[in-house]
């Protein structure tokens, strides 16, 4: 197993045309995975390093049939129809490379998506890597694939760059990875730590998750909530989840999160700072790296004590 | 960006609320002749201006302009103050709090209303939680007189009021969805002596990433403290040179250890290993996105015209698509324009590292320059730890050499 992606699923990049759409391209086929179609509206019939190109998703399913996820790469005015068109032709999941979309426009595909039952990744992600099965986005290209190994860690990341780079900490300790995953770090997130962390549950082949964080937003005490409540009620989760929280700099200059305003503390209350976030994930059971390459050893450390 | 309350009154009035008459003030010379009481408020971009003394009852222009040169050119609550606005005063009967935001756990945008305007909403949190309504607005649907009635439910200001009340949260709705706005809140909404709806308040954030498609635009501010001479030199290097980021983000900061880093994320995680390891860096920035050599030289003789360096850190995490040679090249010119006799650390890979070892190798040895090279065989923030290390020996060395010269 794995999480989201395998070797089975089948791809389609929207706006694979552009730049960063083929590179992808190549990138992609390179490392295995079943790009079947592309879609740019207006250039359907051409071609992108063999991949058909499509007016629309319809189009593509119609010729090539089943896509499972749809790797969104179009500038950011666009992204939410290039969504809504995803959401609408029955793809259920979608990880949203590109990066800026308006929040109001996120916010839309979110309910539509919850609706229809479909996952986003994204958006502002790097990317899908199900190590030795596939990949979608810019996550672990060209040379940097060197970074990956296969096996049972899980990694969950805010920084799209970083989730390579804790592979590579995790490879240089001999700990492989199952699947990463770059969540992106906007405000609302298609999808956040718990979201992923249940996935993790379920996959036997993950036998512990290392988590990338940042200050602001409450992904990070959302998982820490939901991981006491399962202990309270007696269902404990049970793999080892170690994190890095990035920010000690950035709070010490006192650059904060003041986004939200007096109204974020309503809802948000103190939630946000890294020292609340650390807090919050330790009283959870998580384990803490207080700088970033310390989560290869801790995590070592974890999966030693459980095999004894 | 954060509006300022006089910015974020025009959106209000866009959409038809009704908001206190006030004048915005730009020098002293501009208030003209007055008489009775009126508001000074000055206006910031921070909260809590009202407890720190920024707004204040003036009873005649000559108390106005007294007021008013005390603030205006003046910094208050860490801004330079450019504008105050000399507010009328209202006949106040009660005031409201209406507020609307994006809930980050649950997605969706939440309207919050409570009858307890007037102090700082965290206040009300604290103190009287059972006086905040909020209500999950569907934002395919928009908002619903169902939405409405749920919020102003068991408010009691009376039939007249509550319909005023659900036409401002209608047109708050408008502002909040039309303008792209993150947050706005409007404290007080006043219910005036004769039963009108004012708002005298504004607090409105709107999402930069959607300024394109937002006609009204305000002009850009920095955050509070004024630009040091590099940071403005770095800010410049993306300047007619659009491959790649250089220097965008640039900050002078009082230690030893110069920083150029890559990434995002890495630039963060890098910022916080030297802190942990006990190092202090001299400036933040970041290159990224396979930038020039000559923006990566630009930047690098910003970083090194810093007097008093103990070392240089050159790193970022493994790189997906950056020429490593192309970009360490544009550091090594300058290194070796300046030939620095502290330690540089430099850990990087990605596309070219091979060829950028063996390059820097060479400038090492031509010209006995400190250099550490690394790829991704040392983990990026392990050669934080390094730097550190090596600074403080370079450091230890310098203070030996110069008690030894002095005996």
């Amino acid at each position: 197993m794995s999480i989201l992606i395998d070797e089975n699923t089948k791809f389609i990049i929207q706006g694979i045309t552009g730049k960063q759409g083929t590179r992808s391209t190549i990138d992609m086929l390179a490392s295995g995975s079943k790009l079947v179609a592309g879609v740019t509206p207006g250039k359907g019939g051409q071609q992108v390093e063999g991949v058909p190109v499509f007016n629309s998703i319809k189009e593509a399913q119609e010729i090539v049939g089943e896509i499972n996820c749809s790797v969104v790469m179009v500038p950011p005015r666009f992204a939410k129809g290039a969504v809504v068109e995803a959401i609408e032709a029955g793809i259920l999941l979608i990880n949203i490379i590109t990066e800026n979309i308006p929040i109001h426009d996120m916010a839309e595909c979110l309910k539509l998506a919850k609706e229809k039952n479909v996952r986003i990744i994204g958006a502002t992600s790097a990317g899908i890597y199900s190590v030795g099965k596939s990949k979608c986005g810019p996550v672990a290209s060209g040379k940097s694939k060197i970074a990956l190994s296969k096996g049972s860690v899980g990694i969950i990341s805010r920084s799209g760059g970083m989730s390579c780079e804790t592979a590579l900490v995790l490879t240089q300790a001999e700990l492989g990875q199952s699947t990463i995953v770059s969540i992106g770090s906007d405000v609302l997130m298609g999808s956040t730590f718990k979201e992923i962390v249940e996935l993790f549950e379920n996959d036997s082949e993950t036998k512990g998750i290392v988590l990338f964080g940042e200050i602001g937003g409450t992904s990070e005490e959302d998982l820490a909530e939901w991981l006491l409540k399962r202990r309270e009620l007696g269902n404990l989760f049970t793999k080892p989840i170690v994190a890095f929280i990035s920010g000690k700099f950035a709070e010490n200059l006192g650059v904060q999160n003041v986004s939200l305003g007096h109204a974020g503390a309503i809802i948000e209350g103190t939630k946000g700072t890294r020292e609340g976030k650390v807090k919050a994930l330790k009283e959870a059971g998580v384990i803490i790296a207080e700088y970033h390459h310390k989560v290869a050893e801790l995590m070592k450390k974890e999966l030693e004590l459980k095999n004894n | 960006m954060k509006l300022k309350e006089f910015e974020g009154k025009q959106l209000f009035q866009k959409v038809g609320i009704i908001v206190s008459k006030g004048t915005v003030i730009r020098s002293v010379s501009e208030i003209q002749e007055f008489s009775g009481s009126r508001l000074l408020k000055v206006q910031t971009i921070a909260g809590g201006r009202g407890k720190a003394g920024g707004i204040i009852l003036v009873n005649n222009s000559k108390e106005a302009k007294e007021k008013a040169a005390e603030f205006l050119g003046q910094e208050f609550l860490g801004e330079k103050i450019t504008e105050i606005v000399l507010d009328e005063k209202i006949d106040i009967k009660k005031e409201l709090y209406l507020g609307l935001l994006f809930n980050t756990k649950k997605r969706v945008p939440v309207f919050i209303f409570s009858t307890e305007g007037g102090v700082e909403i965290e206040e009300l949190q604290l103190n009287s939680p059972e006086k905040i309504k909020l209500q999950e607005i569907d934002i395919l649907t928009g908002l619903t007189d169902e939405d409405c009635d749920i919020l102003l439910d068991g408010s009691s200001l009376g039939s007249d009021v509550t319909l005023q009340l659900k036409v401002v949260m209608n047109q708050l709705w408008k502002c909040f969805t039309e303008f792209d706005c993150k947050m706005l809140e409007v404290n007080p909404l006043v219910i005036t002596g004769d039963d009108k709806l004012v708002a005298v308040d504004s607090v409105i954030v709107l999402d930069d990433d959607a300024n394109y498609r937002r006609e009204i635009k305000f002009p850009k501010r920095l955050d509070g403290r004024e630009k040091t001479a590099r940071e403005i030199a770095a800010n410049k290097i993306d300047e007619n040179d659009p491959k790649g980021v250089a220097g965008k983000t640039y900050l002078d900061l009082d230690g030893d250890i110069g920083v150029l880093t890559s990434g995002g994320g890495a630039s963060m995680t890098l910022m916080d290993a030297l802190l942990e390891f006990g190092g202090k860096a001299a400036n933040f920035t970041e290159y990224s996105g396979d930038p020039t050599r000559e923006k990566v030289q630009k930047l690098t003789r910003v970083v090194l015209g810093k007097e008093n360096l103990s070392g240089l850190l050159v790193a970022g995490a493994i790189a997906n698509f950056t020429n490593i040679k192309e970009t360490l090249t544009g550091v090594a010119d300058i290194l070796v324009e300046k030939k620095p006799d502290y330690p540089i650390v430099i850990r990087r890979a990605g596309p070219y590292d091979q060829e950028a070892k063996i390059m820097l190798a060479n400038v090492k040895k031509e010209h006995g320059l400190d250099i550490h090279y690394f790829d991704e065989k040392i983990p990026m923030t392990k050669a934080a730890e390094m730097m550190v290390e090596l600074s403080n020996k370079y450091k230890q060395e310098k203070i030996a050499k110069s008690v030894g010269a002095e005996q």
